[in-house]
Order: C-alpha cells, then structure tokens, then sequence
C-alpha cells in the first residue's frame, strides 16, 4: 500500500469498522511508514472524540412502560387488523398478480421466488394495505398484474377501480359504464374472477335493490370492508394550500397536524374553495 | 437462552406483547441515543423514540420475516426523525440553544483540552446536513454497516460513504479551525 491509498483509506474510515481484517494492509503500512504515523495517531485521536460524543445513552425512566401502555391501547382498538392477518400477496415484477386468503407461511413461499423488484413491490403493497386496513389509507397506488385476465374482464375491473373510496354502485352501473348494458350477469362473474380483491375494490359493487350480492372471500368479508370505509373520513385538506387529498396520497403525509382538515366529501371541500391534488386527483364520479 | 430479534418479532407478529416488550426492552437505549443526536431537545427524542416503537408494532404484519429486524427498525426511526426534523424546520429556525443541548459526555479522564476539543466536535456536529448527520450517527451509534445504513435509508452504499465522508470532512475543518484558534 503507498501513502496516498493510505491516506484515502484513512479518509473514508470510521471506528466502528476498523476492526475489518480488509484494513489489514492499512496496519501492515503504518508499521513502517513514519509520516502516515502521524495522521494515523490524529485520525484516531478524532475517532475517539466521536466515539465517545456519539455514545449510547440510557434511554429516560419510564419509556418502556410508556411504550407498552401505548400498545396496549392501540392493540384493542383495531378490530379490522384481523381481516389483514390472513392476506397473502402473489407479486409478479409487473405489478401484483393475486391476493388470496390463507395461512401466512405461503407469503414467504411466494417471496422466495419473486425477483429483488418484485420484492420491494410486495413490500410497498403490504405496507399499504396495512395501512388501509387502520383507516389511514384510501387509494392503493399500486401496479396491478391482469395478463391472466381476458380483456372484457380488464374492462370490468378497470371501471371498478374507479369507484371511490367510500361510495357504492350497483352491477347495472358497471355493466353500462362497459358498455354492456345486459350484460349484468357476465359483470357478476368478471368480479367474482377479480384476481386482486380490495386492491381493485370490487366490494363497492352491490345490488340495485339495495342488497349486498355476492363476494370473493364472502359476504362476511364484503360486509365488513364497507363498514371499515364507512368508518373513515375519506379527504384531507391543508388549510394553508387548500389542497385536498386522498387519505394515503404522500402530499396528505406531509400536511403538518395544525393544517390538517378532514371531508367527508369532495363536494364539500370544492364549496369552501379546496382543489383537487395533482398526484391522487380525487375525482367525481357519477353514480 | 437469548433469542434473535427476528424470532421475537416473528412472535410479535402473532401479538406477542412480551416478546415486543423485550424487544422494546433490548433496543430503546440505542434508539433513544440516535434520536437525541439527531434531534438534540431530549423531549423531541423520547417522543419520537416511543413513536417509533409504536409504529413498529402497528406496521408488525407489514414486517417480512426474511428481512433483518435492526435495520427494518432503525428506517421507522430515522423516517420519524427526518419528519419531525423538518416539522421543526417550518415552525422555526432551529434555536441556537440546542447546539449546547447535546449531552455532555462522560469524561473518565482529567484531561481538559480533550474535553474542550469534544465540546467543539459538539457544536460542529450541528453543522452537520441532516441526512449526512444521520448517516453518521447511525454508524457510530450502533455501529451499522454501511449496507444496513444503505438499506435504512434507502440510498447506495456509495451515497452512505460519501454522506460519512462529507460529515467527517466538515467536522474536521471544524476541529482544525478551533485547533488553529486554541493555537
């Protein structure tokens, strides 16, 4: 090693990774060399300073307990975290191909094969749906995967992922919007095949009269879905740029806790004078 | 027989609260100690410390278990870190008294010009970017690798070194600038 690769090295090193038998070369070098000795014995006198400066120290009396109190509170007030427990995500590196109910030992076998991208899709998607499922998430931004699907039925999904969050539309609603307006039947069977439930919120579709109809993971599941959206308040606006957001879209993340104004509905934002966010774009839609 | 933070959390998974009490038990020290030196006010770091812990446990299902448990940690922690610091940064400048908040370390020898050179490397950390300030304490802290750190904040390995470097390099123009006065 010559002085100006030790003197390089010596620049980018810090102390917790000294010890790494790469820095050997790094030792043998200074055995013999007088004048990196020098800025060695410097390097190591600043090192320590930061060590030490840069210590850990005892966390307060008390936080543990505060911890565990606040846990224990949050753990009985989540009566949806249930429903997420038994979601198995199946990511392709297009986007997710299918979310299925079962034990969760198969979400690892699915990760086990799925490539790195793939993988921080996945971990993106749970995170998301995790968060929808504790009410601080109302738009998924997510790619979905439906090569498996036939085109009709990408139609059919397509116009269900326009549906918002919170509202409902009947099965006639989407078999017009298609443009199959008899084909109500067929539109019932293409959301019964939806690979990627709650994702695509095909839970939003329910009868004309009223009644529930049919559901994926069952009615059980469609009943307690719309319940989790009836619960949360869909918009936020910021009151100093009279941006209104999607709960879940990153500018609502940014809104600072003092700006912070909750909608129920886009219409009653756009009456005081809120505008819609470039990026989630919350939307009318006609029901 | 001590288990590994992976298989606590993996019991934490099922809602396991002891086992996220050992856990909270096992890393609050260190977590506590990077806030505070990325935050300085004690306040500001306990609060942000028991948020961190909270949102660990709300997010636990999001947790895959062939992820490390430390680094998976430490991102909650440096996100929250990194929000509050700029929550900070709109509602004020950042006061001038916080550079002489940071915790007077323990000196176990009489040796007064090493005290006085480590209150310099004190103020002069506050100097310091947040993201490369972060990047060093994280190091130092708990000594993470410089992959762990790249994977707590999501950046290169390269980006962390440079970061480290940048920091280092701005704390020793400090330092030999007060070396010259003091000279």
């Amino acid at each position: 090693m010559t002085c100006e690769q030790a003197q390089k090295l010596l620049a980018q090193l810090t102390w917790p990774q000294v010890q790494a038998s790469r820095y050997a070369a790094l030792y043998r070098h200074l055995q013999h060399c007088g004048s990196c000795q020098q800025g060695w014995q410097q390097w190591r006198q600043d090192e320590e300073q930061l060590t030490v400066l840069l210590a850990v120290e005892p966390a307060p009396a008390g936080l543990w307990e505060h911890v565990m109190t606040n846990i224990h509170g949050e753990a009985t007030s989540t009566a949806q975290g249930g429903l997420w427990r038994s979601i198995v995500l199946e990511v392709s590196p297009q986007g997710i191909q299918r979310l299925l109910l079962q034990d969760a030992a198969r979400a690892d076998a699915a990760l086990a094969s799925a490539s790195l991208r793939a993988g921080a899709l996945w971990d993106r998607a749970r995170t998301q749906l995790a968060e929808y499922f504790h009410g601080e998430r109302t738009i998924f931004q997510l790619p979905v995967d439906l090569h498996a699907c036939s085109p009709f039925e990408r139609d059919v999904l397509a116009a269900t992922a326009t549906i918002p969050y919170g509202e409902v539309r009947s099965y006639k609603w989407l078999a017009e919007r298609v443009g199959r307006p008899s084909a109500a039947r067929a539109i019932g069977n293409a959301l019964h095949k939806n690979p990627v439930p709650v994702i695509i919120p095909c839970h939003r579709i329910v009868k004309s009269d009223g009644s529930l109809g049919g559901y994926a993971f069952g009615t059980a599941w469609k009943t307690r879905l719309l319940a989790l959206e009836q619960a949360t308040v869909p918009f936020v606006g910021c009151s100093s740029t009279r941006i209104l957001c999607y709960r879940g879209c990153r500018h609502e993340r940014r809104v600072q806790e003092g700006n912070r104004i909750h909608f129920a509905s886009l219409r009653d934002a756009l009456e005081v004078g809120y505008r819609p966010c470039k990026v989630c774009q919350p939307a009318y839609q006609d029901a | 027989m001590d288990c590994s933070d992976e298989v606590l959390f993996a019991h934490v998974q099922q809602g396991d609260r002891q086992a996220f009490g050992l856990l909270v038990q096992r890393y609050q020290d260190r977590v506590y100690s990077v806030a505070r030196k990325v935050l300085y006010h004690p306040q500001d770091a306990q609060d942000a410390t028991q948020q961190a812990f909270l949102q660990a446990w709300q997010k636990r299902q999001a947790y895959n278990p062939q992820w490390r448990f430390r680094p998976w940690l430490y991102r909650i922690v440096a996100n929250i870190c990194i929000d509050e610091y700029r929550r900070r940064q709109r509602r004020q400048a950042a006061p001038p008294e916080c550079l002489e908040a940071l915790p007077a370390p323990e000196a176990p020898e009489q040796d007064y010009a090493r005290q006085e050179c480590r209150s310099a490397l004190q103020a002069a950390l506050a100097h310091v970017p947040m993201e490369a300030r972060l990047v060093l304490v994280l190091c130092y802290v708990d000594g993470l690798s410089y992959g762990e750190i790249a994977r707590v904040r999501g950046i290169s390995v390269q980006t962390v070194k440079s970061q480290l470097r940048r920091a280092k390099t701005l704390l020793r123009q400090r330092l030999e600038a007060y070396r010259e006065v003091k000279s």
